[in-house]
């Protein structure tokens, strides 16, 4: 009895695993097809390998076909066309069609030069950004070395960072950024503060450099100093320096444009060099401040000075076009150096003479006397152009008004429509009717006739 | 030009205002625009490598990264820095994952015809 059961559960198992065999076997009749049709493609010299195919077709099992003993036509044609040809003929050649398949990165990397090409030149910036980064830095404390003895000379406070407590700070050169390098001098007679700037040229940055062979420039060191202000001091607005420069300046800042115009006569008359422009309010104010001693240091030291501007009038550079000021800005008393670092880097002498000059030029202008009319004129003129610029933007001041009485009307009736207490609104409505009564009323006294 | 007496006066000492109110900043900005238009020209690219899967947008996003990395202010965010590089990193990976052939040199295509 036994054995008969396993002899059950034994061809039980066989038939689960001819049905799963038949099962994975989906695909079959498309196999057939497939190596059919493939026969066709394969290049000759394995056309002729198999060439007894037709035979495996024959030999086909009617058990494993699906249509049950029916023929398919089409098959039956192709066997009979395969019989047809004859097996001596050669068959045409047909090529190899290979379709594009991106073969993985690890196995072809010659075929990434683009790519090589790209990581090649962030490494070449990489190494330029080091390299440029530490000339900067080098150039630019070198500099400061020589100017330091002058400048601990003249201010009790020398590279100031705003945060450590002025008893435990240390004179250094702050990084603004990889090209440029700054000092904060404070505590002078006649000066409120000193800011010296170095810029460099972008040797960090490789794209700049590039740049720089088309446009050449250099690296710049500019002085910006904020003079102490008083009744007791005259006024002036005063320029010389490089043609390009200077002209450049002339354009841009606000108050050289305004007040100053271009001294020809005087500068020939001082003997400045040929390739300088010298701008002025006044003749007495060069004069007073050009003293033969400045003009031959001016001369001596004439590549590393570009420009010097000294006005008691500053208020920045000129708003660009179609802008315009609504209020004349409060003007400041300032003094800007700007000096080349090709020639002013080379030697310690140089730099402190150059300083020294700028110490000499504010304490002169702090102690410059004009004589009473060129005072007059000055302040007369500074006194015209107020009144001029008040004149120009009467119309702007009027249009502004206007549209802040517009806002403010336009916000009490957005008020008035929101209000949910009905007598509060007919109160707030009386009182704007009130208003507008009052506003259309003529502007003028009534006198009460007796 | 030498002065008499020492001209120092610890007394009328005006402290270094730092660099980080937004006035100084915007001027700061107008003087050398260079990082911001670099930041943005990266994270452009950095989006074109991502969305559209231009391989070399990924690569240009990095180059821009490096350029406002050199011009960077010690004022600015490092955050910005990190952010644009993780961005165009990012986006020359992920383009390479989704498709490892390389960038068909111009090169190739001019020596064909």
């Amino acid at each position: 009895m036994k054995i008969t059961w396993i002899f059950v559960l034994l061809a039980i198992l066989c038939c689960g695993f001819a049905t799963a065999a038949t099962d994975d076997n989906e695909f079959a009749e498309f196999e057939d097809e497939f190596i059919e049709n493939s026969v066709t493609d394969t290049p000759p010299t394995q056309q002729e390998d198999r060439r007894p195919v037709p035979p495996i077709v024959e030999q086909r099992d009617d058990f494993d076909d699906d249509d049950f003993g029916v023929v398919d036509e089409e098959d039956h044609e192709e066997v009979e066309k395969v019989k047809e040809t004859d097996p001596d003929e050669p068959t045409p050649v047909q090529s190899l069609k290979f379709t594009d398949v991106p073969a993985h990165f690890r196995s072809n990397w010659a075929s990434y030069q683009v790519e090589g090409l790209v990581v090649l030149v962030i490494l070449i910036y990489l190494v330029n950004y080091i390299i440029g980064k530490t000339t900067n830095s080098s150039i630019a404390h070198v500099v400061f070395e020589m100017c330091r003895p002058t400048l601990e000379e003249q201010f009790s406070v020398v590279g100031d960072d705003g945060i450590t407590e002025l008893d435990k700070h240390e004179t250094q050169l702050r990084r603004d950024t990889d090209s440029t390098f700054s000092a904060w001098c404070s505590g002078r007679i006649n000066v409120n503060s000193m800011f010296l700037q170095m810029k460099m040229l972008k040797r960090q940055d490789l794209v700049s450099r590039v740049m720089d062979i088309f446009d050449p420039s250099y690296d710049k060191m500019t002085i910006k100093i904020q003079l102490e202000g008083g009744n007791d001091v005259d006024p002036l607005i005063f320029a010389v320096g490089e043609k390009k420069i200077a002209s450049k300046n002339f354009k841009e800042m606000f108050d050289l444009n305004s007040y100053v115009s271009e001294r020809k006569q005087a500068a020939q008359q001082l003997n400045l060099p040929a390739t300088w422009q010298l701008y002025a309010d006044q003749n007495e104010v060069l004069f007073s401040i050009l003293e033969p001693g400045v003009v031959s240091l001016l001369k001596k030291h004439e590549e590393a000075i570009e420009f010097i501007h000294i006005s008691d009038q500053y208020t920045g550079p000129k708003p660009a076009e179609g802008e315009s000021y609504t209020r004349l800005p409060d003007p400041q008393r300032f003094m800007f150096v700007s000096l080349n670092l090709k020639s002013l880097g080379q030697d310690e002498e140089s730099a402190t003479e150059i300083l020294n000059l700028v110490f000499y030029l504010i304490d002169k202008v702090k102690k410059m006397k004009l004589s009473k009319d060129a005072k007059q004129k000055a302040e007369k003129r500074r006194k015209d152009f107020e009144e001029a610029f008040l004149k120009q933007t009467h119309q702007f001041r009027q249009e502004a008004a206007q549209a802040r009485r517009e806002e403010k009307t336009r916000e009490r009736k957005q008020k008035l429509m929101d209000e949910n207490d009905p007598d509060r609104q007919k109160r707030l409505e009386a009182k704007e009717i009130k208003r507008e009564a009052k506003a259309k009323q003529p502007k003028m006294k009534q006198l009460k006739v007796k | 030009m030498q002065q008499n007496g020492d001209p120092r006066r610890s007394n009328r000492v005006v402290r270094y205002k730092p660099l980080d109110s937004n006035a100084n900043q915007q001027q700061a900005v107008s003087e050398d625009p260079l990082p911001e238009y670099m930041n943005v020209l990266g994270m452009i690219f950095s989006m074109c490598g991502l969305m559209i899967r231009m391989k070399w947008c990924s690569w240009l996003a990095l180059l821009c990264s490096c350029i406002s990395f050199a011009n960077t202010r010690t004022s600015d965010d490092a955050k910005q820095i990190v952010s644009s590089f993780m961005l165009s990193v990012s986006a020359v990976v992920m383009s390479y994952l989704q498709n490892p052939s390389p960038i068909i040199p111009p090169w190739v295509t001019l020596l064909q015809s």
